[in-house]
């Protein structure tokens, strides 16, 4: 476990959460959490609410994701016959009604 | 001759789909199922309805460092996008003389939306460490929030461990008579209730983290004058600390060098709960109870440290 991941590991305790999110943080993010622990290992002022942004940041970024791996599911539906509508049955002009 | 089932494990899916199985001491899975009638006054009840299945899973399991590398202090959502995508329960079915398994016998109870909250954690002179641990299962929407399939393998490989006690510190004085400890992590939850226009529960969340930790002690000149007269002393995460140490198969322990063991530290308010408890012919004890709260910076009043290496003159 590198360093970074090791102070990531620990601001997350820190704040009441598992270990096992860190493993989804990008390297930009890992570097940015760990900057937010203390040489005495607890959060720096502001820690718990430094960390909560960036999650709402990260968790947006993780659902679009999951967004783009699984497509929209279109036409689930049962297949339903085309219907045409009484308005094109019906006469479009004078000189349709008199043929 | 019927069939009939055991305990076979739990699985956690991680945020890439991948399962890792943990063996569980129990597993309770509860419907939650409400019915009520019409109160129509008569003397049989003419009218029954179900308005309500909320299912929940009580879970104790020995693996306490694995499944606090899943689930913090605050909980931890099960569902697509969160650390945990899903949960599942496998129950083993038992081989008997009559009837021959098959390939896949089993069953699995799967939960794809929830909330996973820490009951407790204690551990006994001699035992072994025990965490519990609840799901309340959740509907994602329309679907049921628990899915049966009757028929699946066994899953391999299934992480076991076992964590011994390890000499704790409270208010920087080590207790090494201690008899047993237990955390209770003192969740409070939002109120279940029903989707407009279904019977599945559709949200959950964490309201409020109140732990206490219970020590009971067999060494009650530990609790000094000094302490009473003051009746509570300050606890903080640099001088109160739990250990568990990891047991090693075919061995005694893990070597107390390597980072497998558990550190808890906690902040709070140290307090005398029981001062004595005696009787004739019988070994005495105390028991104290720290109530813990978070500090200036807001750290969580129990922080984990799951890579810890085991001190032996905490804290």
């Amino acid at each position: 476990m590198s360093q970074l991941t090791e102070k990531a590991v620990r601001v997350f305790a820190c704040c009441g959460k598992a270990p096992k999110g860190v493993d989804y943080l990008d390297s930009d993010e890992l570097a940015r959490v760990a900057a937010l622990l203390n040489d005495d290992g607890l959060l720096v002022e502001g820690g718990a609410e430094s960390l909560r942004l960036l999650l709402i940041e990260h968790y947006e970024r993780r659902k679009a994701t999951v967004a783009e791996l699984e497509p929209p599911i279109v036409g689930t539906g049962v297949d339903h016959p085309f219907v045409e509508s009484e308005v094109d049955d019906e006469p479009t002009s004078i000189e349709d009604e008199e043929e | 001759m019927g069939k009939q089932y055991t305990l076979g494990c739990l699985s956690l899916f991680d945020g890439s789909g991948d399962p890792t199985h943990i063996s569980g001491s129990s597993i309770s899975i509860d419907s939650g199922i409400e019915v009520s009638g019409n109160d129509s006054g008569s003397f049989y009840e003419e009218f029954q309805s179900v308005i309500r299945f909320d299912p929940t899973v009580n879970v104790t399991s020995k693996c306490v460092r694995e499944l606090l590398s899943w689930v913090g202090l605050n909980g931890q959502c099960v569902g697509t996008g969160f650390d945990i995508t899903k949960m599942d329960v496998i129950t083993r079915r038992i081989a008997d003389c009559q009837n021959p398994l098959d390939g896949t016998p089993h069953i699995r109870d799967r939960f794809e939306n929830g909330l996973l909250t820490l009951g407790s954690l204690g551990v006994d002179r001699q035992g072994d460490a025990s965490l519990t641990m609840v799901l309340d299962a959740i509907t994602d929407g329309s679907n049921s929030p628990i899915a049966r399939t009757d028929g699946v393998a066994l899953p391999t490989p299934v992480v076991a461990q076992r964590f011994a006690m390890g000499l704790p510190a409270f208010g920087g004085v080590t207790f090494p008579d201690t008899e047993n400890w237990s955390l209770e992590f003192g969740l409070t939850k939002t109120e279940k209730s029903p989707g407009l226009g279904s019977i599945y529960t559709d949200s959950i969340g964490v309201l409020t983290v109140r732990p206490t930790l219970t020590i009971r002690n067999r060494d009650i000149s530990k609790l000094t004058n000094a302490l009473l007269e003051a009746v509570a002393s300050s606890a903080t995460h640099l001088n109160t600390k739990l250990q568990l140490i990891a047991r090693k198969n075919a061995a005694a322990y893990e070597d107390f060098g390597d980072p497998v063991h558990v550190g808890i530290t906690i902040a709070g308010l140290l307090t005398p709960q029981n001062i004595l408890n005696a009787a004739s012919n019988q070994r005495s004890t105390n028991e104290l109870r720290i109530s813990a709260s978070t500090d200036v910076s807001g750290n969580a009043p129990i922080l984990f440290d799951l890579n810890s290496t085991y001190d032996t003159t905490p804290p």
